[in-house]
């Protein structure tokens, strides 16, 4: 569709990140004819109204402050999908990124044998689009940069998150497009663990809100060292408060799976 | 024709009615068997595991109809290995390439360096595998042209898969000249791979000082990237090293070639013509 065509004589109702993310979300949302949303939260921007004959939702999208390189892939023009004008609504909802997030602390801790350390860090969310409760897509509020955990021949992909991993979650900078991530580490061998960098994997991780907090929290991770040969433990823990969004994937337990899924 | 035809089958009805209902059978299960493995476990299966089972679902369950058939004529198996072993041993003779191209398919199926999918390079070709088959594994290249390589000879090859793992590294010769500072041209480079959102931040980028070659300086960068950013990746950092270096002063060397008409220290000479009469309009131009 081109530009002329999606142009509207609608004044558009501009929605800012706050408003967006106290009204706006996990709610359904339903357009007419004469209303034009903008949405702005993050880096996210999106522009979404009904065509003339209510048959069509049109919507674009882009990210600001990127890269022009990455515009192909986060800036749509105008495109439509079908809407039921009876019961046709819109649904906005936070999620946890697509991928692991790899963590890189400013500043490499180590962890001495038997020691058990608390750390917090923020993770950038993404929104899920529903229409006519069909999952439509998923934007990040942030782009983020990839990364490789991992041997190159063995490995994960993931995004990359370098900051503050904060001794408590007090320290950290309040945000309300990102979720406080709690860490465990326990170190039960007799070496000392460096934490240099670490794998969250968020597949496995849901999204929680508690009574009377702003910002919302993932599930707890809880890594228990046992030594560099060994089988180390990574649990993902309910945190405890609503849930905004389950865990993508459910966490395999079985040894025998893990062993012979490559199979 | 019509009588003897009719003739044939009221003599022979049995039979033939068994015969038509195991083929009806057979091909009935081989259909359904053959949906239930596109549509249901074809999800969860991998292309190469599907082109496994479709194999041995098919071959195996027309051999089987086949068997049946046979049986079903009367036609007495034993008797019929007894008798084709003085044949088999001359089609093996004939079939020997077939047959080491099979075995091979097995061996390529079995060992499996690559996958549908895959982007190998093998004798100069360049493609995606397209189709593993009984004899030989098709490619499809870049520019839509199938090529077709006997099992055998890939067994036997050398040949890359390009895209077996999820990451890989792009390497660039770049040369400087000899008047640049190298460490200046690194923090150049260093930048260029941040910036880069098709970069990945780990593995870092790789900076090689090569050596002093005959016009320049060589430096090896390295990148890393997710295997399906390549063109995005290798158009968007050339043409960020030039607009950098450009923006930095870093010369990038090219050779240079001069002309030397006998004695080495004296120019090419240079003779101005008088071309107005001729050509008055290039006149301007050529004088120059």
């Amino acid at each position: 569709m081109d530009e002329q065509t999606a142009k509207t004589e609608t004044a558009m109702l501009n929605v800012s990140e706050e408003t967006f993310i106290d009204e706006y979300l996990d709610t359904d949302i339903y357009l007419n004819e004469n209303k034009h949303l903008g949405i702005k939260a993050g880096q996210f921007e999106m522009e979404l109204k009904l065509s003339a004959d209510e048959s069509e939702l049109l919507m674009r999208n882009r990210h600001s402050g990127i890269s022009k390189l990455l515009k192909d892939k986060f800036e749509s023009r105008w495109h439509k999908t079908a809407w039921h004008k009876d019961g046709g609504a819109i649904r906005f909802s936070l999620r946890l990124p697509d991928r692991p997030v790899v963590l890189k602390p400013d500043m490499v801790q180590e962890i001495m044998p038997g020691q058990l350390v608390s750390a917090y860090c923020s993770i950038p969310l993404s929104v899920e689009l529903t229409v006519c409760s069909s999952k439509l897509a998923e934007y990040p509020l942030t782009v983020l940069s990839k990364t490789w955990f991992g041997e190159p021949d063995e490995g994960v992909l993931g995004y990359s998150l370098k900051g503050q991993v904060l001794s408590s979650m007090e320290k950290l900078s309040p945000s309300r497009i990102q979720a406080v991530c709690a860490i465990e580490i326990e170190n039960h061998a007799a070496e000392i663990l460096r934490f240099e960098r670490l794998c969250l994997h968020t597949e496995y991780m849901g999204l929680f809100r508690a009574e009377g907090n702003r910002t919302p929290a993932t599930s707890k991770c809880k890594l228990v060292y046992a030594g560099r040969d060994r089988m180390n433990k990574i649990s993902y823990l309910n945190p405890g408060g609503r849930t905004l969004s389950p865990p993508r994937m459910k966490q395999i337990q079985s040894l025998m799976f893990k062993s012979f899924k490559t199979v | 024709m019509l009588n003897e035809i009719l003739k044939l089958y009221n003599t022979h009805y049995p039979v033939i009615h068994r015969i038509a209902m195991i083929v009806l059978i057979g091909v009935i299960l081989l259909f359904i068997l053959n949906t239930y493995l596109r549509i249901l476990a074809g999800k969860k299966l991998k292309p190469q595991t599907r082109l496994i089972l479709y194999k041995i679902i098919n071959y195996g369950g027309f051999i089987i109809i086949a068997l049946s058939v046979m049986y079903e004529l009367d036609i007495r198996l034993t008797a019929l290995f007894g008798a084709a072993g003085i044949a088999a041993v001359a089609v093996g003779f004939a079939a020997q390439n077939s047959l080491s191209n099979v075995i091979s398919g097995l061996f390529l199926l079995w060992e499996k360096p690559f996958k549908i999918g895959d982007l190998i390079k093998t004798d100069g070709q360049l493609g995606i595998i397209y189709s593993m088959d009984l004899l030989s594994v098709n490619l499809r290249t870049f520019d839509n042209l199938l090529i077709r390589i006997p099992n055998e000879k890939l067994m036997k090859a050398t040949f890359v898969n390009i895209t077996r793992f999820p990451i890989r590294r792009l390497d660039l010769k770049i040369s400087i000249a000899y008047k640049d500072d190298v460490e200046h041209a690194f923090e150049v480079l260093q930048d260029i791979a941040r910036r880069n959102p098709y970069c990945l931040d780990e593995p870092e980028p790789i900076l090689i000082f090569q050596g002093f070659m005959d016009s320049c300086q060589e430096i090896l960068f390295g990148v890393w990237f997710e295997k399906s950013d390549y063109v995005v990746l290798r158009n968007s950092i050339l043409k960020e090293v030039k607009k950098r270096f450009d923006e930095e002063g870093i010369e990038i060397p090219f050779p240079h070639r001069t002309i030397y008409a006998g004695s080495v220290t004296r120019p090419f000479p240079v003779e101005m013509t008088d071309t107005q009469k001729s050509e008055p309009e290039n006149a301007e131009t050529d004088n120059r």
